[in-house]
């Protein structure tokens, strides 16, 4: 009797240890490998222009990397989901773009070349925010040059995803990598509603290109800014990840 | 015997776990009609969907789906369109950014003609914008339980206040106004004394909440069959 509570004793410890140390070993690191996500087809017009698309900064490969102060790693690769997911989104801006290398020459007949790469990326856990809330901000550099390779505009763009925790056990990864997926998107969303106002193209082309109406609320509007600061105090909010960009 | 026995203590436990665990809550539903002919009609189409994470708080995606969910065990009268379908047809005008904070910007998106033509295709007559969460702002004591060779139990009282207060504001697409607004708050406390075994005694604020504001949608709204 007594070896059978001894044996038990045994295999609860054994089971403690493994708890634990599968804990310790996720509190070591964290790594999410965002995937490429298909966005819908957007309810725009095509900008008729000849357009050249290049990415900077090695974006397929870009990782963000990461130890937090309590010396936890976190890695997010999200490069390769990034390219995928604003090159079709160029493909739905324009009639047929043409997608260069990063030292690709630029081509003599086009009518504007759209430089652009990850600047920065930012990510707050639970743990900072004090609510299950998992957010990811993306800061984009936008460079425009019109067909003689002179810049015209540079701009940033800064994308916003949040997603709540679902399971403490296995949440902390997928809510990582929804919030990263939905900031891609939301980067998409910024590109296919703003992009003709931020890169003046009505001034560099004509009226013809000015931008698409837009809600009141659209990012950077009086609206939108008024409710942001109406979140309450510690809620991710779209504003508070452009400070810390 | 001894698994005739477990099955009798089974038996009883059920019965009474499950009427100390509806804890107590108090309701209150205001409804604000600022149309009485607000009816969905067959081939139209009602879309639930929480307001965006961009201006703070977002409700709940298991609220939101609960009341899709009730809305659409209402009948075939009222059809309720997923709210992830609505904002993928719509891309990019109802995402978490872009989308329409109140009534007044409806009719300078819908001078697109591209976003008036697919919101036409989709039949949706009514947009639900649903606010608000649900909270614990008060609690006290504690439960410890302690584990050793010749068992466990646990030990202590607890208790926790919640409160869910959610509104519902309900959008004409075709009347391009703003039908009515719902409002419901659902308070209560829960308790979990703890003797050897802890006895939660839950006060569902949340699923109550769901289940009023769903019902009040549902008879804001109505559901009719005939063609108007």
């Amino acid at each position: 009797m007594s070896r059978l509570v001894i044996g038990r004793v045994d295999n609860l410890l054994k089971s403690l240890l493994v708890f634990a140390a599968a804990i310790a070993v996720s509190a070591c690191g964290t790594t999410v490998k965002v995937p490429t996500q298909a966005l819908p087809d957007p309810l725009i017009e095509a900008i008729p222009l000849k357009v050249a698309v290049r990415y900077s900064n090695a974006l397929e490969t870009y990782k963000h990397q990461e130890t937090l102060p309590a010396g936890e790693k976190y890695v997010i690769d999200i490069g390769s989901a990034t390219e995928s997911a604003l090159s079709a989104t160029f493909s739905e801006m324009f009639a047929n773009p043409e997608f260069l290398a990063s030292d690709a020459p630029v081509p003599a007949n086009i009518d504007m070349l759209v430089d652009t790469g990850i600047e920065a990326l930012q990510f707050a856990l639970p743990s900072q925010t004090v609510t299950k809330d998992y957010a990811v901000w993306i800061k984009f550099r936008v460079k425009v040059y019109d067909g003689n390779g002179s810049l015209q505009a540079d701009f940033p763009l800064s994308a916003y995803g949040k997603a709540t925790r679902e399971s403490i056990v296995t949440g902390r990864k997928s809510a990582l990598t929804s919030a990263s997926s939905l900031a891609l998107r939301d980067a998409a969303v910024l590109l296919l509603t703003k992009f003709s106002e931020k890169a003046k193209l009505a001034s560099l082309f004509g009226p013809q290109f000015a931008p698409a109406a837009l809600p009141a609320n659209a990012p950077g509007s009086p609206a939108s800014e008024k409710a942001a600061k109406k979140a309450e105090p510690g809620t991710p909010s779209p504003t508070q990840g452009e400070q810390f960009l | 015997m001894k698994v005739s026995l477990s099955a009798h203590w089974t038996h009883l436990l059920v019965p009474v776990l499950t009427l100390l665990a509806a804890g107590c809550s108090t309701t209150r539903t205001d409804v604000t009609n600022n149309n009485e002919t607000a009816t969905v009609y067959g081939g139209e189409s009602v879309v639930i969907m929480s307001r965006s994470y961009h201006t703070g708080n977002q409700t709940e995606k298991d609220f939101t789906d609960c009341i899709s969910k009730s809305l659409d065990r209402r009948g075939s009268a009222l059809n309720i369109m997923p709210a992830n379908q609505f904002v993928d047809t719509m891309y990019p005008w109802f995402e978490p950014r872009t989308a329409p904070h109140n009534i007044s910007i409806l009719p300078r998106m819908m001078s697109n003609p591209l976003i008036a033509e697919r919101m036409r295709e989709t039949g949706v007559r009514y947009v639900v914008w649903l606010e608000g969460n649900t909270e614990q702002p008060n609690g006290g004591g504690s439960v410890s339980c302690a584990a050793g060779p010749a068992g466990a139990g646990c030990f202590g009282f607890a208790w926790w206040e919640s409160i869910s207060d959610y509104d519902a504001v309900v959008w004409d697409l075709e009347d391009g106004k703003e039908a009515g607004n719902i409002a419901t708050e659902v308070s209560g406390t829960s308790y979990m004394p703890a003797i050897v075994i802890p006895i939660p005694m839950i006060a569902r604020t949340q699923a109550t909440a769901c289940k009023d504001l769903s019902l009040q949608i549902g008879n804001f709204i109505g559901g009719r069959t005939d063609a108007g």
